[in-house]
């Protein structure tokens, strides 16, 4: 069963701005899926209408096997959220909050194991008002694991953390996701959701413009994985062009650059020349997420674009 | 219940509030001082009886002006606030309704606001029997009761303004706004005055007083000043109505104008909110 499934889910402001336009996204259970997308590509209105916070003008969500414009805050009960863009209530202490939170979700969770959890037990009985992001952060992730939650919602997680911090984040993450929890994971942070996320969604302009593992993504880019050789000297006939997978070569002196569709087609590329020459050098690089993005929700090429409407 | 949990925790949270505090013990100083000083007064009354009742009189004029402020000052930001800051988000990311938040805020403010309010009438009371001959204990209940629903009156208009608006400066717009129409606007131009000119001009209607007498009462400040009449024998000039009149008109029916006032801007309020986008 699917623990997020939308169906033409749409939302459109007053003024016929469309935030999100007729989405389609299924998240199975126990997986954790990234939601990535450029500011404003309609990612926080697409959370905040999973989780009840803004009505879809069309179009269905169900979350959990619940309809969230149907009778959903018992829903919420499964559901561990940490928003992007809260405050605290600055005159309660870290426990309290812990405390509004276990009692509010009838969970038996004891605050002081969570605090340490989070790394802010020493914090405990101090009120947020003084709290630094990266204590919010973590207090508002301890919030979020209140009650063994069947679903986390994570609106960029890590903001505010320090390294130590997001990797603890992480671990967590895993952890909990191993534990049969379903993540959706949201971010702007490219490294971070593929560091966590079996899966990405990458949101443009209220559209899903693509949905799958990174290296499949990865996989349909153009010169996705590119790799060149220096070799000692160039035999006659290299014979690279035949090699399945392999996309462009070309050869300058003693320098070969392939241009590769997957990044395991590189290391066939390095054996089949081993084979027929001898390899001093080799320098391998993918396509960098920024790339992948990119060409995704079309940020980059811009340029491009207005160079060919002005030739066409 | 996730009504009591929104409650218990917004109490909390509200109790820590200097500002709150800080506008009830001005109305609690006021109550104390107005005591003290018009204790000279009670000679000039025909009995002392006369004069202490005046006197608690009084701390309802005082307090009529000034205790919507305290409460709208206490309320108006209990979920504007919450949507302008965002922890709103929190709220609503829990198994909590709509329903659940507007009444566990509402059961909250108010709870602070009656602390408020029986703070400054205990201190009213021990002023009595410190340093008053006598203790009219029924007017100093029918007072205490009155002014308690009139402040709960005005912390259900503030809970239905912040569950309206999503945020702060148009809470506090409405709020004035609301004050103004309800407790200054009043002043000059009485509810019943501008029916009866509909009534007779317009309309052309005969003159139909206890209509008038109706509309002017359905404000929150004069239902006050009415439904404390029986006990202070203080009519405001040109306000009398027959014993005979109809029970709306009566004293004994100003506390269900209140409970119309506490009813009927939380609903609004919560169907305003029930639909409204948070984010």
């Amino acid at each position: 069963m699917a623990t997020i499934e939308t169906t033409d889910l749409t939302k459109e402001y007053p003024g016929g701005v469309l935030a999100v336009d007729s989405l389609d996204l299924r998240v199975e259970e126990g997986e954790i899926f990234g939601f990535l997308g450029p500011n404003g590509a309609g990612k926080s209105t697409t959370i905040n209408m999973l989780l009840g916070y803004v009505s879809p003008t069309d179009g269905r969500a169900t979350v959990l096997g619940d309809d969230v414009r149907a009778d959903f805050a018992t829903t919420r009960s499964r559901i561990g959220v940490l928003p992007d863009g809260y405050s605290l209530y600055d005159r309660l202490t870290a426990r309290e909050h812990l405390e509004w939170v276990i009692r509010t979700k009838d969970a038996d969770d004891d605050p002081d194991a969570i605090l340490e959890q989070v790394g802010i037990a020493d914090a405990a009985d101090r009120r947020t008002g003084g709290f630094s992001k990266g204590m919010s952060q973590r207090l508002a992730f301890g919030m979020a694991l209140v009650g063994d939650p069947d679903l986390l919602v994570l609106d960029e997680p890590s903001s505010g953390l320090d390294p130590t911090g997001k990797q603890e984040l992480r671990a967590t993450i895993r952890e909990i996701a191993k534990a049969g929890t379903t993540v959706f994971f949201s971010s702007h942070i490219l490294p971070e959701v593929e560091a966590v996320c079996d899966r990405v969604g990458i949101m443009s302009d209220g559209n899903l413009v693509a949905v799958d593992s990174i290296d499949a993504l990865r996989e349909g880019l153009d010169g996705a994985a590119h790799i060149d050789l220096t070799l000692e000297s160039v035999p006659d006939d290299l014979g690279l062009e035949r090699l399945n997978g392999v996309e462009s070569v070309s050869i300058d002196g003693v320098k070969v650059s392939v241009d590769c569709r997957r990044t395991a087609v590189k290391a066939d590329v390095v054996r089949h020349v081993g084979e027929r020459a001898t390899i001093t050098d080799l320098v391998s690089e993918d396509a960098s997420l920024e790339d992948l993005f990119n060409s995704y929700t079309g940020e980059t090429s811009d340029d491009e674009r207005q160079a060919a409407e002005v030739m066409a | 219940m996730s009504t009591m949990d929104v409650a218990r925790k917004d109490f909390l949270d509200t109790r820590r509030s200097r500002v709150v505090w800080l506008v009830m013990f001005i109305y609690t100083g006021f109550v104390a001082l107005l005591m003290f000083i018009q204790r000279d007064q009670l000679e000039f009354h025909d009995t002392l009886r006369e004069g202490v009742i005046s006197n608690l009189r009084l701390v309802v004029v005082v307090g009529a002006p000034l205790v919507p402020i305290v409460a709208l000052v206490a309320a108006y930001l209990a979920i504007a606030g919450e949507r302008e800051t965002g922890s709103a988000k929190f709220l609503l990311g829990l198994p909590n309704t709509r329903r659940d938040i507007i009444v566990g805020k509402f059961l909250s403010r108010s709870l602070v606001i009656a602390l408020g309010i029986t703070c400054a009438y205990l201190v009213a009371a021990g002023l009595l029997v410190a340093v008053y001959p006598l203790f009219p204990v029924t007017p100093f209940v029918v007072m205490f009761g009155m002014m308690f629903l009139y402040a709960i009156t005005y912390v259900a208009i503030a809970i239905a303004i912040s569950a309206s608006v999503a945020n702060k400066a148009r809470a506090a717009a409405v709020g004035f706004g609301l004050y103004f129409v309800l407790n200054v606007l009043p002043l000059f131009m009485p509810p019943g005055d501008i029916v009866r000119k509909f009534h007779t001009d317009v309309l052309g209607a005969p003159e139909s007083p206890v209509i008038y007498h109706f509309a002017s009462q359905l404000v929150p400040v004069q239902a006050l000043t009415r439904g404390i009449s029986p006990v202070t024998n203080y009519t405001m000039p040109g306000s009398s109505v027959p014993e005979d009149a109809p029970l709306y008109v009566q004293p004994e029916f100003m506390p269900i104008v209140f409970c119309v006032w506490i009813v009927v801007p939380l609903v609004i309020g919560y169907y305003r909110f029930r639909s409204a986008d948070v984010s």
